[in-house]
């Protein structure tokens, strides 16, 4: 298969006054040409920053790619100027965001909002490039006469099929959904998620699926690296993360978290303690303070990555000793 | 692509159509605009139609409260004042428009950059705007307009420079909300630029505030302009002009109170009819207040 992307190293951080916010630390990872990759953690772990970072959008000041590079169709996005980004982006790699109640201008038309992304990506006339939009919104499932509305006269889950448009429309290769069916209900959620699936699988769009739900995960992803703490603690398929007995300390606490049809509970079980503060990480395993299983060794020594089976990769020190 | 029949798109409503389908639902502001209209026509047509000329005197006739040859009466001089109002009606209307349209470009585009960048770029503009808002308005335009020389031009770019900190700030202020909205990221995120975002996301979403207080402007400027032709420095006698005949009439308004009132009522007037359009204006142009 074809690498459409590959992210080596990055590294993002905050510079504020109060200090550094070490937000993304050597996140590394690979996406082929038609995959899906899942980011999953919890709020503030920094998978929206890695978005942001493969966007080149990271707010700045203060936010600063500190190392690393992506690799976007064999060209580093890092060091690719601004103009040939404002290229890129739309065109070649698009964002959904995460809320579609604010994702959309409210004095535009619909209409006005995807023809802006198709007229300034191809040499479309105006007559072309509405009968494109057109097709765009009958494309998520909206009748194309609703065109000339504007979105608060849309539901939610509307709007959010609107903003999927507007990111399709230039058939990009890279498709960024930043937990898109974050603000919507459940049954719109699974409208969503269905279509979206679909359509990345008519265009052959790679995406990368940023959530902090694991039933989305298992619905659409190839591949799973879960993110905490701004590192990928565990990275493999769909089948590593789900099947296999091998896991991060973390990503069992998350799998632990979710309620049991079968089991009756009065309380969820959650990982106990919060997330390092971002601007002063522990030393070594930054998830030590909340682990189980922790050592002297984890507080002292950051573990690296350690392969336990093929592409599966935990970042702990459990399984280093596993690999001796 | 899943659906090939769609040939043809929808029939689709101007924008202006719309804009002004909404508007005329806004009776008040319906009301507004016609009387300013009925104004703008009646200044470009006053030397045709005011009864007499702006500066005919006849001094058999002063002081005269009505007649049906002055139905609003004549001043201390004999001169028909009906005929005066219509003439300077186009100084009044021309400085009151103008004046806010160099105020609301220089105004607005300080306010647009200071917002969208913000940081250093906002303090510095920022800053010396706070300095031209710490000289009072009038002192500032009387000082302008005595660097430029007195005269009709000179008063409104007086008057507009210095109108204009008020739009800056408003429209900063109002982009500094719109700009954290996620639309604008995900304007950046398909590729718009900078100029882009501004023009088409940002002002359009901040303009509200800022049709308000123009309205109010065009107001405001003909009362300053006046004040400018008090001290000697706006329109020149013996040239007419509402404000210029308020501050005259002053002289006399114990025992000829109709000399300040018509002057008055027609800048009253005048500035109502703006609020009005304003306040329909800011209605029309936002979507989600349709219905």
């Amino acid at each position: 298969m074809e690498k459409l992307l590959e992210v080596k190293d990055l590294t993002i951080h905050y510079d504020t006054d109060a200090g550094s916010v070490e937000a993304v630390n050597n996140v590394s990872f690979e996406l082929n040409k038609g995959e899906t990759l899942g980011l999953v953690g919890e709020t503030g772990a920094g998978k929206s920053t890695v978005a942001l970072g493969i966007m080149q959008l990271v707010p700045n000041p203060p936010g600063v790619i500190k190392s690393g590079q992506i690799i976007f169709e064999g060209k580093d996005l890092v060091t690719t100027s601004e103009k040939e980004m404002r290229k890129i982006r739309g065109d070649k790699i698009s964002m959904i965001f995460q809320d579609p109640m604010t994702a959309l201008n409210p004095v535009k038309t619909v209409e006005d909002q995807i023809v802006e992304v198709i007229s300034l990506h191809q040499n479309l006339s105006k007559k072309d490039a509405l009968v494109k939009a057109c097709e765009m919104l009958e494309l998520v499932g909206i009748k194309a006469e609703r065109i000339t509305d504007y979105p608060h006269q849309f539901s939610g889950g509307m709007k959010q099929r609107v903003v999927i448009a507007i990111a399709l429309a230039c058939n990009p290769a890279l498709l960024i959904a930043d937990e898109p069916t974050t603000a919507l209900d459940v049954t719109i959620q699974a409208q969503v998620i269905e279509m979206m699936a679909k359509l990345k699988n008519e265009l052959g769009t790679s995406m990368i699926l940023i959530t902090h739900d694991l039933g989305v995960v298992a619905e659409m992803c190839d591949k799973v690296a879960v993110v905490y703490a701004g590192e990928i603690v565990e990275y493999g398929t769909l089948e590593d993360i789900f099947e296999d007995p091998n896991h991060h300390p973390y990503t069992v606490g998350l799998f632990g978290a979710i309620p049991d049809l079968d089991k009756e509970t009065d309380r969820l079980s959650p990982i106990d303690g919060l997330m390092p503060d971002p601007m002063n990480l522990p030393q070594g395993c930054n998830f030590s303070p909340r682990c189980p299983h922790a050592t002297e060794k984890c507080k002292t020594v950051n573990p690296c990555a350690c392969e336990v089976g093929p592409g599966h990769t935990i970042k702990c020190h459990l399984f280093a000793k596993e690999a001796e | 692509m899943a659906n090939n029949n769609v040939t043809s798109a929808p029939k689709k409503k101007s924008h202006g159509a719309e804009i002004w389908h909404r508007f005329k639902k806004n009776k008040l502001a319906v009301i507004g605009l016609i009387v300013i209209t009925i104004m703008v026509l009646a200044a470009i047509l006053a030397p045709l139609i005011a009864p007499y000329g702006f500066d005919e005197q006849n001094y058999s006739e002063t002081f005269i409260r009505f007649s049906p040859k002055h139905p609003l009466g004549t001043d201390n001089l004999g001169r028909d004042i009906l005929s005066r109002l219509l003439i300077g009606s186009r100084v009044s209307l021309t400085i009151g428009f103008i004046a806010v349209g160099i105020g609301l470009v220089f105004g607005g585009l300080v306010g647009a950059i200071a917002g969208y960048y913000g940081g250093t770029v906002d303090d510095i503009l920022m800053r010396i705007i706070d300095i031209i808002m710490a000289i009072p308005q009038i002192i500032f335009a009387i000082s302008i307009c005595s660097a430029l020389g007195p005269g009709l031009v000179n008063t409104m770019i007086a008057v507009g420079i210095a109108g204009a900190p008020n739009y800056a700030r408003i429209l900063r202020s109002s982009i500094l909300s719109v700009k954290q909205q996620e639309f604008v990221e995900a304007a950046t995120a398909i590729g718009a630029s900078d100029f882009r975002i501004i023009t088409k996301h940002i002002i359009p979403n901040s303009l509200s505030g800022l049709i308000v207080q123009a309205s109010m402007g065009v107001g405001r400027a003909i009362i300053s302009a006046a004040s400018m032709s008090f001290v000697g420095l706006g329109i020149q006698p013996p040239n007419p002009e509402w404000g210029a005949m308020l501050s005259f009439g002053r002289t006399y308004f114990r025992d000829y109170g109709y000399m300040i009132l018509y002057p008055g009522l027609f800048i009253f007037i005048a500035v109502l009819s703006m609020n009005l359009i304003g306040d329909g204006l800011r209605d029309a142009l936002d979507p989600r207040l349709k219905r």
